[in-house]
């Protein structure tokens, strides 16, 4: 497992793929952080933090549309498959590794933290609830990338696909509050953007936290058996 | 052939591992269900903000836990659309500490069901209902709470309103006790001297109602009986009567509490009684009417005085909007100089030193300052108070006064009850404030963080990984 | 070693392996000869635990490869045949991550990663991206990540495909060599390979074995024109002489008509002479036309004649 989340770790900093979305991340979240320098507030703005989640619906796709689908393509696929570690550690490799990036874009962005403290005296367990809020929305949606990178070759298709589910996902409360009655409940109870925007109030929901990880870990094992099935399939 | 599939390996593993992975996920579902359905989630919330912006006192703890009836709290506005943290984590706290008794928070969406205020609600306690207000509801008794509530507001020189901190535990906490008040007491309106009518007073008596008193009428020609808390007099124009005089003193030596506004009278009739009972309290009325001529002091016209209200404990629990109240021509207070012990006088309002008051008797002109209300406290016994209030008006509390200029006045009608009462109905929490820790940078620093951010940083990041790549591409 | 027992695997409607059964002994290399599409990726996959099966068993090393597929992978080394190669990393670092992945002691590793490049001459393209490098050095990076900790079974799925013959006798030449530390599985539609590196021959058609046997035995198999039919244009009785009276016929008899002048004959000659030269001779002298001549060895000789017999077409 830990051989598969180094060489995709490096794999993605071999490219300019990483460096160019942390680079951009940070270019375009410092537009918004303007607004906190302008207000002369040692906080980040309601727009800065909306941004944050409303910028991993572009991250996470390109982030997680390789893990499987590339090496379905390259025929790598074999080697993993065939190589004495479990389906479950092949995957967990690939998810950890796409985390480990995620995380490394979240460390960068530490610099907006930084210029708070450095100019004055943020309240620092709201940031650190917000930081907790944002890195479990990225596990999420990386775990619904990788998902749908194990459903394809076509990396242009997994982002898509990706892209899409992750959109509908932020959306449920929307649909939720049009639905109403039983299923709007439930899209309610799935509302990650509600639970994010909580972690960025500074409050800390532990059901929250729980919900989130078992919402990664659900759609991790779930690749795990799609690539099974595969192996199981009869057409 | 049904066998042989049975048989078959793949629909032995298959079989297999579509039931493992329904059961994992499942159990996954099913633990979150309970953690997320139960009441067990309300509890696994932490508030870790510097202020604690979402968490109640220990005083709204106290008083929740003691609560012997259960409390509903109605959202008017659907779950998803309703977007105010702070309230919806401070109804939170209020459920887990309320050992059950606080019930909710119930949303309702008024668009999906538009009869629910009529079917569920008292009009007359909820007049004026909006979407996204929530009513705090205790068996009949309900309080509206609107997001005026959960404001501080303060204004500058000009009447320019900012929000300056939030109070949604103190709106909260005050409207749960109000709902759940078990004795509510009563107010009498005395009648029998030419006081203003019930359907002057209409509006007056529904903010009194809100506030849990009942509203009764009684004359004095008969002693007041025991169970009576407060006299109320709405501008009586005629004076008491002997016996009626005998009545109200046996009622205020017993530690009654009364409350007596008195309008500019324009028949000029002296009332000897009620100042013999004020004296013990060393208040008089004047018989005169007052002129401010401080310009921020009147409104339009010198006798439509906007009075300087005074800090007392009346005052405390009121908003500072609140204290945006117009005497429209008003008699002035006289306090009389002998000092008694016991005795504890506050003003309640005044006008400038640039004052005057005509007297209507004699036309004699006096200058300002003036007292155009006062409190005054006799202490009778061991912790017995009697308390009166003697106001130089009476119309800004009327229907047709608060129709045009607002209901201040009857709200702080309703203070000066609560405190006679010793009610404490609000909150003594002082309401958060806005968490805006200032950023200290100079305009140069700004210029160079917002150079560094959006430029140096992520030129310097992709370069590496240009150069990386650049590097190994060629290997 | 290997022992593959009643091995079938269906996609969908269509059989892939059909009863497929056959043990491979430690230290064999043995060959999987059989035309495109006969199915032997799909038992290469299965053995490897890649795909699973339909029904039958695979065990290697004792281990069942769906009751401790772990096991069993630890065992393998495994060249498919499309190279599973990085192209973003350079054969060092792939190695390397083979090594981790196959949890190859890293004490050990540092020997025998340079044993194993050395091995397949790699070494001085050790620091190139794969991306960069020729079909041929792919290949052998390919076949170094197969040997990444010295598995005990290798199996090669067509190793020599796309190369040039050069390399190609390298690739044979190694395999060979490293057939004397491990039971090695290599398949292949050439089949001068199967004779030049293999023990044994697995001959695989349709999903099916078609044989299994030494290269020597099946080459003379091949040859073995001892018992054929021929159809011959001319009447009956004349032709049936003339067939009886060639040297070395033993026994003629008559298998079918399938046209009015036309007769087909059984024929059985001595096993060591090939007759059909003089048959021809005799036949073509007579004026009759030989329309049809083929060996009762049917099914082999149909697989053969789909295989690649000789290297020149394959390999230029």
């Amino acid at each position: 497992m830990l051989a598969i989340l180094r060489r995709d770790f490096r794999s993605y900093f071999n490219s300019p793929i990483a460096y160019v979305l942390i680079g951009l991340f940070i270019c375009i979240m410092s537009l918004f952080f303007v607004d906190s320098l302008n207000a002369g507030v040692a906080n980040f703005s309601s727009n800065f933090i909306s941004s944050m989640s409303f910028m991993l619906l572009f991250i996470v796709p390109i982030l997680t549309m390789r893990s499987f689908s590339e090496d379905k393509k390259s025929g790598t696929e074999v080697l993993l498959l065939t190589s004495p570690v479990r389906l479950s550690q092949v995957v967990l490799g690939k998810y950890l590794a796409a985390t480990a990036v995620f995380l490394v874009l979240t460390a960068v962005s530490l610099v907006f933290p930084l210029v708070l403290l450095i100019y004055g005296k943020p309240d620092g367990a709201t940031l650190f609830s917000a930081y907790l809020g944002f890195i479990l929305l990225g596990m999420v949606f990386i775990s619904v990338g990788v998902f749908a990178s194990s459903l394809t070759e076509n990396q242009i298709v997994a982002a898509i696909i990706t892209f899409v589910s992750l959109f509908t996902l932020t959306s449920f409360s929307y649909i939720g509050s049009y639905v109403g009655g039983l299923v709007g409940k439930v899209l309610n109870w799935l509302a990650f953007m509600e639970k994010y925007y909580e972690f960025s109030a500074g409050i800390i929901d532990i059901t929250s936290i729980i919900f989130m990880l078992s919402f990664a870990v659900v759609f991790v094992f779930l690749t795990v058996r799609i690539l099974e099935r595969k192996r199981w399939s009869q057409g | 052939m049904k066998m042989d599939f049975f048989r078959k390996r793949s629909f032995k593993y298959g079989s297999y591992s579509v039931v493992m992975t329904v059961v994992v996920i499942a159990v996954i579902v099913m633990v979150n269900v309970i953690l997320g359905f139960s009441g067990i989630s309300k509890r696994l919330r932490f508030d870790i903000t510097r202020n604690k912006m979402f968490s109640i006192s220990q005083q709204s703890i106290d008083m929740v836990k003691s609560l012997d009836r259960d409390v509903e709290i109605f959202i008017l506005s659907s779950e998803s659309s309703y977007s105010n943290i702070m309230v919806k984590e401070v109804v939170n706290q209020y459920v887990v500490h309320g050992n059950g008794r606080v019930i909710g928070p119930r949303y309702v969406d008024l668009d999906k069901d538009p009869t629910f205020i009529s079917k569920n609600f008292d009009p007359d306690q909820v007049k004026g209902i909006n979407t996204g207000d929530i009513v705090v509801r205790s068996g009949k008794n309900m309080r509206v709470l609107n997001n005026q509530d959960f404001m501080e507001v303060s204004y500058d020189y000009y009447g320019g309103a900012q929000v300056t901190g939030l109070k949604v535990e103190q709106a909260f906490t005050s409207a749960i006790r109000s709902v759940t008040a078990e004795k509510t007491a009563t107010v009498y309106f005395v009648s029998g001297h030419g006081e203003y009518k019930s359907d002057e007073l209409s509006q007056l008596k529904t903010t009194l109602t809100l506030n849990n008193y009942n509203v009764e009428t009684l004359t004095l020609t008969s002693p007041v009986p025991g169970e009576v808390d407060v006299l109320f007099f709405p501008s009586p124009t005629s004076d008491l009567l002997g016996s009626e005089l005998e009545n109200l003193l046996a009622f205020l030596e017993r530690g009654g509490d009364a409350v007596f506004l008195f309008d500019v009278q324009s028949t000029i009739q002296q009332l000897p009684n009620f100042n013999d009972a004020f004296s013990r309290y060393s208040l008089q009325l004047n018989y005169d009417l007052v002129n401010e001529f401080s310009q921020a002091n009147y409104l339009k016209e010198n006798w439509m005085i906007r009075p300087m209200v005074y800090m007392t404990d009346v005052t405390k629990h009121l908003n500072p909007d609140q204290l945006f109240i117009y005497l429209p021509m008003s008699r002035s207070i006289g306090l009389l100089s002998e000092n008694k012990q016991n005795l504890e006088i506050s003003p309640l309002f005044g006008t400038t030193d640039n004052s005057t008051s005509v007297d209507l008797n004699t036309g004699a002109q006096r200058f300002g300052p003036f007292l155009l209300g006062a409190l005054s406290e006799l202490e009778i016994g061991l912790n017995n108070h009697s308390r009166i209030a003697l106001v130089g008006n009476c119309t800004f509390i009327t229907d047709d006064y608060i129709s045009e200029l607002g209901d201040n006045g009857s709200r702080y009608i309703v203070s000066i009850l609560n405190w006679m009462q010793e009610r404490t109905d609000e909150v003594l929490v002082p309401a958060k404030s806005l968490e805006r820790p200032p950023l200290n940078m100079t305009q140069q620093s700004r210029v160079l963080v917002f150079f560094l951010l959006t430029a140096v940083i992520p030129l310097v990041i992709i370069g590496t990984g240009l150069f990386v790549w650049i590097r190994r591409k060629n290997l | 070693m290997i022992e593959i027992q009643n091995l079938t695997k269906d996609y969908g409607k269509i059989r892939a392996l059909d009863d497929v059964s056959f043990t491979v002994e430690k230290g064999e290399i043995v060959g999987f000869l059989g035309p495109n599409g006969a199915g032997k990726s799909t038992t290469m996959n299965i053995i490897t635990g890649f795909i699973s099966s339909t029904s039958g068993t695979v065990r290697v090393a004792g281990y069942d490869v769906l009751e401790n597929p772990v096991e069993v992978k630890k065992h393998i080394g495994y060249l498919p045949e499309q190279p599973p190669l990085y192209p973003d990393m350079t054969v060092s670092e792939f190695l390397d991550f083979c090594a981790e992945l196959k949890k190859v002691p890293r004490r050990e590793w540092k020997s025998q990663k340079k044993d194993i490049m050395e091995l397949v001459k790699v070494t001085h393209v050790s620091h190139r991206l794969i991306r960069n490098l020729s079909k041929g050095y792919r290949q052998r990076v390919g076949l170094a990540q197969a040997l990444v900790g010295s598995p005990e079974v290798l199996i090669l799925d067509e190793p020599t495909v796309g190369l040039d013959p050069k390399q190609i006798i390298e690739i044979r030449k190694l395999i060979k060599a490293l057939g004397k530390k491990h039971t090695i599985i290599l398949s292949t539609h050439i089949l001068p390979e199967v004779s030049a590196v293999c023990d044994r021959v697995i001959i695989i058609n349709k999903g099916r074995i078609a044989a299994v046997d030494t290269p020597e035995n099946l080459s003379r198999k091949l040859s073995d024109f001892s018992r054929f039919t021929i159809t011959v244009a001319g009447p009956e009785k004349r032709v049936r002489e003339i067939l009886q009276g060639v040297d070395g016929v033993k026994e003629v008899s008559v298998g079918g008509k399938p046209a009015e002048d036309e007769t087909s004959f059984i024929v059985e000659a001595d096993k060591d002479r090939d007759v059909r030269r003089p048959i021809f001779n005799q036949l073509a002298a007579a004026g009759y036309p030989i329309l049809e001549l083929k060996s009762m060895n049917l099914t082999l000789e149909e697989i053969f004649l789909q295989l690649t017999t000789t290297e020149a077409k394959e390999a230029v």
